[in-house]
């Protein structure tokens, strides 16, 4: 890395570097064939994540290409399009971008990313990834991490307390024993509902319900003018909702509860179940959470058709590719340190880190965890890719000020619908085009 | 042995290099000053005037943007509440600052350490104070909701930042906690400046503490008024960080206020012109405001004197 090193951080990177060097010549199955031409200097990463959490990376990479020396500039997530504007503009040099996967396909669209089709290491991937990151036939990105979602996490204690047994299956169930629940001092359901990205999130799932199991393709319809948002089967998403938020089913004030607060309801005995993404179980391991026995299942049927599956939404890794406008003396070598960050080695240390249950590379095996094994084993196999990640922003948040007024009982689904398609029909009549 | 006089030709220079220094000495300013303000005002001027998602070429769209504000509803939805959020905050402001001013300035035990005290929510930082306030504020677990339970009031326990009803007002509380100790000091620093004899004076005609106050304390703050008012009311329009801490301007869109809805229009759904425009918007209206309300309250300093 270009920052000043102090003896004690040499000592720890030279180490670690060490550690890479013995790792890859006792495992060279799992490393790339490395080939990096004359270039030596500098590659710059753009990334969503924070340098501090991928020093095994930027050492691997330093101690594979003799001569490169990495500059990991952790954009975070929320701020990345304005600092990359901001690079970009400024001339700065970037060779690597290291996305959040919503982000992809703005830059893939925007002409920003090389096509990495031809690319000879494919096989390494689960075949959902590549399928995610690839728009309009060609591959932008090579998913790079875990492959997680968004489950129903419950406590088991809370159903112990009204004797339900079994895994919840449908609505019905916790219909069923929701005045128990309350009675036992816990809210059937909390949820993040303040953060912007986690209404959403909860049509996600609903719709893949009233879609009949055709989440995306309903959504490319709708994006492609050929549906609409107020259209029957988006309509029940949110009329699914509004049934949670009838029956009383979530905590007091979920409009204004963060990921903290809501974690807290879960862990703390107050609430029997939270929708919320699987990285849970990491926090939930490394914490003592006495009022808590943590499981989950797939969204709960809240359809009357048995035939539909439970799907839930989840994501594919970062999205990892080459800026389209890196310099040819750089392309070579960031097309290898490409291949060796998407490395099984490489991606399997992303997967701990994450506490991933499933990877993004075929050969890593999932965590030993039982909840990891778990997600697994019943909800792998039934995600399909966030909605975010092809609506336009516009839409996300327009998803999230309209259920966020379906709860507060501001407006009912079909006003909510309505305001939603306003939105996109003003996309439309701006121009806006949206390529599968 | 008396100075030989300069000839003409050095007293002239001299004085140029005289009349030069006070530039000299603000020109390090200046030039801050007109890089990271005036350059990127003028030039976002141009910006407004395109359309530009930050990675396709900007196209030129003339004033387009500028007629879509005037037909966005979000927009003037959101400019109410930035309306209603100014106006409670700067009532709030400058009530709470000139009541503790005015008792701070009485002679207190322990005078300087409830200045201090007082002052120390202008120091902490907006995400600090976000964070807290939100859990403060937290239906469940917070401590206010818990504090009227205690106390036999849970009727008045609410639901603070998920009630669309409430939460833009209990953002301005969190307002007016942070910025009231800036306030008070500046009304400290007025209050000491009034003549001591003009309240003696006063209570020898038998003036009583309000015609005091009402009398000789407001008029002789004024200026100072002027000041609070003017920099509290440029805050309130200005205000970014609570609401983006504590309610990234929901629930249901109840609490975004204009530089928020800039910053999504910007960096959230990629339309740097269209929010390029709303912050000259935003810049009109705030002039026009400080400028109305100066003017108003300068012609009522000139009318009492």
């Amino acid at each position: 890395m270009s920052e000043k090193l102090s003896r004690r951080d040499f000592l720890k990177a030279a180490a670690g570097a060490g550690g890479v060097l013995v790792a890859g010549a006792t495992n060279l199955g799992s490393l790339p064939v490395l080939g990096q031409g004359d270039y030596q200097g500098s590659i710059v990463i753009l990334s969503a994540s924070a340098a501090e959490q991928h020093d095994f990376m930027i050492e691997g990479i330093e101690a594979a290409f003799s001569g490169i020396e990495v500059e990991w500039r952790g954009l975070t997530s929320e701020r990345y399009t304005e600092l990359f504007a901001a690079a970009e503009i400024a001339g700065d040099q970037i060779d690597i971008m290291d996305l959040n996967g919503q982000d992809l396909r703005r830059y893939a669209v925007g002409g920003r990313l090389k096509d990495l089709s031809d690319v000879d290491y494919l096989d390494r991937f689960r075949p959902v990834g590549l399928e995610t990151y690839t728009i309009g036939g060609k591959l932008w990105a090579i998913p790079n991490g875990g492959i997680s979602g968004f489950p129903f996490f419950y406590n088991q204690k809370a159903l112990d307390a009204v004797g339900f047994e079994g895994d919840p299956e449908s609505y019905q169930d916790i219909v069923d024993v929701a005045d128990d629940l309350k009675a036992a001092g816990y809210a059937p359901f909390t949820h993040s509902g303040q953060n912007i990205y986690l209404w959403p999130i909860w049509q996600f799932w609903a719709y893949a319900q009233t879609s009949g199991n055709k989440p995306l393709e309903g959504t490319f319809n709708a994006l492609t003018g050929q549906a609409k948002f107020t259209d029957p089967d988006h309509l029940a998403g949110l009329e699914i909702l509004h049934q949670y938020t009838e029956d009383g089913m979530f905590s007091d004030a979920v409009n204004s509860l963060d990921v903290a607060a809501a974690q807290l309801s879960l862990t703390q005995g107050t609430a029997a179940f939270w929708y919320h993404h699987s990285s849970f179980v990491g926090t939930y391991r490394s914490g003592e959470y006495p009022d808590l026995d943590l499981s989950f299942v797939n969204p709960l049927r809240s359809v009357e058709d048995e035939s539909v599956r439970r799907q839930l939404p989840g994501g594919t890794g970062w999205a990892t590719g080459i800026y389209s406008r890196i310099d040819p003396e750089r392309e070579g070598i960031a097309h290898d340190i490409l291949n060796f960050m998407t490395s099984d080695d490489m991606v399997a240390q992303r997967n701990a880190l994450g506490a991933d249950a499933v990877s993004t590379n075929v050969n890593i095996e999932p965590s030993d965890d039982p909840l990891a094994v778990r997600y697994g084993d019943i909800s792998a196999s039934e995600q399909f890719t966030y909605l975010d990640w092809y609506w336009p922003p516009e839409i996300t948040r327009a998803y999230q000020e309209q259920q966020q007024a379906i709860v507060a009982g501001m407006a009912g689904p079909s006003d909510a619908a309505q305001a939603i398609q306003d939105v996109m029909d003003e996309l439309f009549a701006d121009g806006y085009e949206f390529e599968i | 042995m008396a100075p030989l006089p300069l000839p003409p030709k050095r007293i002239a220079q001299h004085r140029r290099r005289a009349s030069l220094a006070p530039y000299l000495w603000i020109l390090p300013a200046i030039l801050v000053y007109g890089i990271f303000k005036l350059v990127p005002l003028i030039s976002g001027i141009y910006m407004a005037l395109l359309r530009w998602d930050g990675i396709a070429e900007p196209r030129f769209i003339g004033l387009r943007n500028f007629e879509k504000i005037l037909n966005d509803k979000p927009t003037l939805m959101v400019l109410g509440n930035n309306v209603e959020y100014a106006v409670i905050t700067v009532v709030g402001k400058i009530a709470l600052s000139l009541f503790l001013a005015i008792m701070l300035n009485q002679a207190l035990r322990g005078r300087t350490f409830y200045r201090t005290s007082l002052f120390m929510p202008v120091v902490m930082s907006f995400v600090v104070i976000g964070i807290l306030w939100r859990w403060l504020f937290n239906t469940e677990f917070g401590l206010l909701n818990n504090l009227f339970e205690g106390v036999g009031l849970g009727f008045l326990a609410q639901d603070w930042l998920g009630d669309t009803n409430i939460a833009l007002k209990s953002l301005t509380v969190v307002d007016i906690w942070k910025w009231y100790g800036f306030h008070m000091v500046i009304f400290l620093a007025g209050l000491q400046g009034i003549p001591n004899e003009l309240y003696e004076a006063a209570k020898i005609d038998g003036a009583s503490v309000w015609q005091q106050f009402r009398h000789i304390t407001l008029p002789m703050l004024q200026p100072v008024m002027i000041v609070n008012v003017t920099l509290s009311l440029m805050g309130a329009f200005n205000v970014f960080d609570i609401p983006y801490v504590m309610t990234e301007g929901g629930p249901a869109n109840s609490t975004n206020v204009m530089a928020l809805h800039i910053y999504l229009r910007g960096f959230k759904f990629y339309r740097f012109g269209f929010s390029a425009a709303l912050s000259y918007v935003l810049l009109t209206i705030v002039t026009l405001v400080a400028a109305v309300q100066l003017w108003l309250m300068t012609r009522a300093d000139n009318t009492e004197q």
